[in-house]
């Protein structure tokens, strides 16, 4: 399944992991396991149906075994949901015992973590339309090719069929999607998701006989944690001689995700059923959490910036933080959010351990920061000079002249544009999901990833979007013209 | 009171230089009521605002009551409450209402216990005809009403000296004579004045010292009578018989 596609920031983050791990790291694993009474796991609940989140709780074929896997060497269990470049960070500073995420053996992640034996073996199949002509696993080499992107799938067709057109989805129900729509000829996938969309595909997609190639799945262990992994192997061992993992993969590709042909039911698929609306509920209350906090870090460091930006002091400390300030706006504004999320989050907040959703709220607030600095500026610049003037020659000091003649005119000139910044930013929190926050267009995703209908989950979205900018514009109006009208009492 | 030494001004403009003041020295006394005349352009606005920093000068030194006004020393802002300034156009606060606009400054500062400053801004718009206006916004005044009310802004700080900017050139000229009537009350009370103005019938009834700029310079510095009944020079008799 997943590859670590982000080499770059891998052996950052390894590098953190590895002095974490000298520092942390003391007494062995089992001893501490033993001392605590239960195992706490890490895993990346974001691959359907080995680990996903139904509602807020983590569950899965993986989780079923590293449940199983503790009852059997006398253990409780705590099971946490990180993102997955994080796994290997959590093992080396001690954050968890051991991870399991459909992970297979690699040269690169050996030398952080060690691997169990192996505890399922996938294989990687293709997916076609019933109809189509495809009868066997290598006709598809110079075919348009879907792939979930940073799977072991995308690696391999990347590697074997360079004159294919590959096509990288976010998941594979999207590209399934995109398979039935024609756009595509086949899918790549793990065998068991595979066999979870051809069920619930309606019929219109099949399975081609026979599979490209074979990974183990393994679970990750600290580095040197020998007593540990001895324990874990044998009762992978005795799982596999009882039969149980057998039990537990087939129980979650016999999960179908209903025929629901009309929208009614669809609705209620989506929405209703399992309480989805819940997650939609606590997505839009993430979503609006993120952009409040970032909008008032954003104000924050926006009207600092425009601050430093006008002032006329000749000092060499203030023509620095000029510098710098045009520095961070530039930056921030001729870059896109996405990727400053991801800076953020994996490059300068890694080593600190911050929750993701407190890194989304920072990320945000920095990005809106650059824009209401601008916006901001443009505001004081806008007020004549003479204001100041006149406030300066009262005897007032800059800062109070600034402070209570020229800003409140300043942000009165520009409060459409700031509101704007606000709707835009509520907006631009959607790409939190790509660090793992369940925001609310994550929330959708998730949904649609379960059901495999996408019409439901993502108009809901667009629609709760819609209606918090159309409200807000209301309200947004109303104040400005309040505060319009009140110059001219 | 105010002692000017030796004032340059240059803007740089493009790669221009502009040599706005070129050389100015004179001494205002208290009580003084000092007209300063010249052509648009001569520097007269330049020089007014270096004598309250709002203007740093090239070169040359201003001294008020013995302290050095410079717009970087910590002391400015307490010389600038002694200097009240009317500008051309006004420049009331738009965001407060005529009461907040006068007394805004005074309570800030603590020249002025609230209750303190809120009896004396009511005498004085009464005493300017704009009682009834205090609680409105500068936007719902005429022209005149408006520099009358930062006339009154200024003198709530109690100044030593107000400095006038042609306080009358962005008004109609059937409100010129309230405001006029206004500065020559001011006058009245022994207010040092400063002030930059077209208006000769006021300069007659009120001045008590002309100076004429022209090019950034003080042609000449005179009494109102030798400055209009004896009038040698050709510029200024040029300047006068245009305005008349
Ligand atoms: N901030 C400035 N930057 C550049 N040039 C200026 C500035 N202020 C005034 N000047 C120029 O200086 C000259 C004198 O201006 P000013 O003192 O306003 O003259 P006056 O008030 O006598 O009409 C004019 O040519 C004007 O354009
Ligand atoms: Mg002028």
């Amino acid at each position: 399944m997943k590859k670590f596609w982000k080499n770059t920031i891998l052996s950052i983050l390894l590098f953190f992991a590895i002095m974490f791990a000298r520092v942390i790291h003391a007494e062995s694993s089992l001893d501490e396991i033993k001392e605590r009474g239960y195992i706490k796991v890490s895993t990346n609940a974001d691959f359907d149906p080995f680990e996903y989140k139904d509602g807020d709780k983590i569950i899965g074929i993986d989780v079923d075994i590293a449940r199983k896997l503790a009852e059997y060497m006398g253990f409780g269990i705590e099971i946490n949901d990180v993102s997955f470049d994080a796994l290997t960070l959590e093992l080396s500073s001690g954050a968890c015992d051991f991870a399991i995420a459909a992970m297979s053996y690699s040269d690169e992640k050996a030398q952080s973590v060690d691997f169990s034996d192996p505890y399922y073996n996938a294989k990687n199949v293709v997916i076609v339309p019933v109809e189509s002509s495809i009868k066997s696993v290598d006709e598809i080499l110079d075919k348009r090719i879907g792939v979930a992107l940073g799977f072991t799938g995308d690696i391999y067709c990347t590697e074997h069929f360079p004159s294919a057109d590959i096509h990288r989805y976010d998941t594979a129900s999207d590209a399934v999607l995109d398979l039935l729509s024609g756009r595509i000829d086949a899918v790549v996938i793990d065998d068991v998701p595979a066999r979870k969309l051809v069920n619930v595909s309606d019929g219109e997609a099949r399975v081609v006989d026979g599979y490209l190639f074979e990974e183990s799945y393994r679970v990750a262990v600290p580095k040197g944690e020998k007593e540990l992994l001895d324990e874990i192997n044998t009762s992978i061992a005795k799982m596999k001689t009882d039969g149980e993992i057998d039990k537990i993969v087939a129980q979650y590709v016999g999960v179908s995700g209903g025929e629901s042909v009309d929208l009614i039911a669809q609705i209620y698929n989506n929405l209703v059923n399992k309480d989805r609306y819940k997650m939609i509920l606590s997505g839009l209350a993430t979503t609006l959490e993120i952009t409040v906090v970032a909008l008032f870090i954003g104000l924050l460091i926006g009207f600092t910036l425009a601050l430093i930006n006008v002032s006329k002091s000749k000092n060499i400390i203030m023509k620095f933080l000029k510098i710098a300030a045009n520095f961070y706006i530039t930056v921030i504004r001729g870059t896109p959010v996405v990727v400053q999320i991801f800076v953020i989050y994996y490059l300068i907040f890694a080593s600190t351990g911050l929750p993701k959703l407190l890194v989304a709220m920072i990320a945000f607030g920095i990005n809106s920061g650059a824009y209401v600095a601008e916006i901001v500026r443009g505001g004081i610049l806008s007020v004549d000079s003479g204001q100041y003037e006149a406030g300066r020659s009262l005897g007032l000091s800059a800062g109070t002249t600034m402070k209570h003649i020229i800003l409140p005119q300043a942000v009165k000139n520009v409060l459409s544009s700031l509101t704007g910044e606000f709707i835009n930013l509520i907006k631009e929190t959607s790409v939190a999901g790509f660090i793992g926050v369940m925001d609310l267009s994550r929330a959708g995703n998730i949904i649609r990833s379960q059901t495999y209908e996408p019409v439901v989950p993502l108009m809901t979205v667009a629609l709760i979007y819609f209606v918090l900018v159309a409200l807000l514009t209301v309200v947004f109006s109303l104040i400005e013209r309040r505060m319009r009208s009140s110059d001219k009492r | 009171m105010i002692s000017v030494k030796n004032l340059y001004k240059e803007f740089k403009q493009d790669d221009k230089i502009l040599y706005v003041l070129n050389g100015i020295s004179v001494d205002f006394k208290k009580g003084e009521k000092v007209a300063i005349i010249g052509p648009s352009g001569s520097g007269k606005s330049t020089f007014l605002r270096c004598i309250n920093a709002l203007e740093t000068p090239t070169s040359g030194e201003i001294f008020f009551k013995e302290r050095k006004v410079d717009s970087s020393s910590s002391e400015i802002d307490d010389i600038r409450k002694n200097i009240g300034m009317v500008f051309q156009h006004f420049n009331l606060f738009p965001h407060m209402t005529i009461f907040e606009n006068i007394t805004f400054a005074p309570t800030m500062l603590k020249i002025y216990s609230p209750s303190q400053a809120k009896e004396l801004a009511m005498a004085l718009l009464e005493k300017v005809g704009l009682k009834d206006k205090w609680n409105v916004h500068p936007s719902r005044l005429s022209g005149g009403q408006k520099q009358r009310v930062a006339i009154v802004r200024s003198l709530m700080m109690n100044p030593e000296v107000m400095l006038f900017d042609e306080p009358t050139s962005a008004l109609d000229p059937e409100v010129v004579k309230d405001v006029i009537g206004l500065m020559i009350e001011i006058a009245k009370s022994g207010m040092t004045m400063i002030m930059v103005t077209h208006e000769m019938s006021f300069v007659r009834r009120a001045a008590t010292r002309v100076i004429f700029m022209d090019e950034g310079k003080i042609i000449a510095d005179t009494t109102p009578e030798n400055f209009f009944n004896n009038c040698e020079n050709v510029r200024i008799s040029k300047f006068l018989n245009k305005l008349i």
